[in-house]
């Protein structure tokens, strides 16, 4: 049997060590490493020692050996609270429209915006990744670091504020082209509030003596990443959902149409000639991204029907008793589950 | 007064610190606890709750010398700071007011 002072620890257990261990950690812990395999070795036998090593750096192949515990600390739980709490934010403007309630323009804008944030969130993904990765790197020891533009995230929080003022310019266009003036009057001033904001943020970057860990790339890798999850697997299922509930609010007002011929052996020629004598209200769609039902009379029936936004695509549900469904220009047409109700997907 | 909170495996951690009087360091605090308290707690727990404590001013370290048994690497040895001192006392005397505040009967059966 060797003396215990010849014996060696197992060498890769103990290179991965010396990789995962943040440096300020190394010697000490990789001092008490080999020392605790001497004794497990003099005591238990170096078979037993050698598996005790393995299991003693599987035990410290943790984040707060792996990064500096301090910094990794450095990100409050208030900051993860906001970063969570802006996420569920975008991912709830995506799906914003499809929420039961009173039918208003606000949610289809704060949709757009979600979704211009997860499309412009795509394409700065790569920035994110380098952000994060220089970031990153302060947890392996920021003293080593030198001060500068790149290090301290200027650079980055430059580059991501140009990408979000553009995409923010480019949804309040779109919707003042949609919904008028109104539209820019309301979102220049909360633009530059945010942009303010910013700013005020990035000065504070540029002004880093000590490099401390931003978590800002943390925001541009997951907005676009829950905002794309929302898209695809909250999207469909709410649409068909809203689609339902708005259906079913409908069933008055067809009910009310049909009346209205059997009295008057015709179909009205707007919904308004319902009032008040067969409706006193004009029925609400109940859904938040639905902003009321528009009706067209045929030469022998009529179509009623409503739009709700379904991303970047506008849907028609179209009610036909005919059910002869004319309608022109969609690229894609389906059931709702509902008879005589179809919906549409027009470019 | 400042609540000072601890975990179980923190405050053992910062007692055994306290009793080995500036000269606990990672090996020496495993052996402690297994001898004095018979708790086989890895390396990487006591390295990591040392970590933690002195994150949060409990403890205070500074290296000290290297051995062969170790490859030449020195140990880090760790004191207990006026705050961890304070910590202690804190949930030395909230223990004790709870235990004697703990009727009499409810141990009679033991």
């Amino acid at each position: 049997m060797k003396p215990t002072d010849e014996l060696r620890p197992p060498r890769l257990p103990l290179a991965f060590f010396r990789w995962f261990c943040h440096p300020a950690f190394l010697e000490e812990i990789e001092g008490d490493l080999l020392e605790q395999f001497q004794l497990n070795a003099a005591r238990l036998g170096e078979t037993k020692a050698r598996r005790l090593f393995i299991a003693d750096i599987l035990r410290l192949w943790r984040p707060e050996i792996i990064f500096n515990h301090s910094t990794f600390a450095a990100m409050k739980t208030s900051a993860w609270l906001r970063l969570l709490a802006l996420n569920l934010l975008f991912a709830l403007f995506v799906v914003l429209p499809f929420m039961p309630g009173p039918s208003n323009k606000l949610s289809i804008g704060l949709s757009a915006l979600g979704q211009m944030a997860g499309f412009f969130g795509v394409l700065t993904l790569p920035l994110g990744l380098v952000w994060a990765f220089f970031e990153l790197r302060k947890f392996r020891g920021a003293a080593g670091l030198k001060v500068n533009h790149w290090n301290n995230g200027f650079y980055f929080a430059i580059a991501a504020t140009l990408v979000g003022v553009f995409a923010y310019a480019l949804v309040t266009a779109g919707l003042t082209h949609d919904d008028g003036w109104w539209v820019t009057a309301v979102s220049v001033p909360i633009g530059l509030f945010l942009l303010w904001t910013t700013a005020r943020g990035i000065g504070k970057l540029r002004r880093q003596v000590v490099l401390k860990f931003s978590p800002a790339p943390l925001y541009l890798l997951s907005i676009p990443l829950v905002v794309l999850a929302a898209k695809l697997w909250l999207q469909d299922p709410l649409a068909a959902a809203s689609r339902v509930k708005a259906i079913r609010q409908s069933e008055p007002l067809i009910a009310a149409i049909e009346r209205f011929r059997e009295r008057e052996g015709r179909y009205p020629d707007s919904l308004a000639e319902l009032q008040p004598g067969f409706l006193l209200k004009l029925p609400s769609t109940s859904v938040m991204g639905v902003n009321h039902f528009d009706y067209e009379k045929t030469p022998d029936a009529f179509y009623l029907y409503f739009k709700q936004v379904h991303g970047a695509t506008i849907e028609v549900v179209e009610y036909d008793k005919t059910q002869r469904h004319h309608r022109k220009g969609h690229y894609f047409s389906g059931e709702t589950g509902v008879a005589n109700w179809r919906y549409y997907w027009l470019d | 007064m400042t609540q000072y909170s601890l975990g179980e495996f923190e405050e053992v951690v910062l007692l055994t610190v306290a009793v080995l009087d500036g000269k606990a360091y990672g090996v020496g605090l495993v052996e402690e606890l297994k001898s004095r308290i018979g708790r086989n707690a890895s390396l990487g727990a006591v390295q990591i709750v040392l970590k933690r404590l002195e994150d949060k001013g409990m403890v205070r370290s500074e290296f000290g010398e290297a051995t062969h048994a170790r490859g030449g690497k020195r140990k880090r040895y760790y004191t207990i700071t006026a705050q961890g001192q304070q910590a202690l006392t804190q949930i030395r005397e909230q223990r004790a007011a709870l235990w004697n505040a703990i009727p009499n009967f409810q141990f009679r059966i033991a």
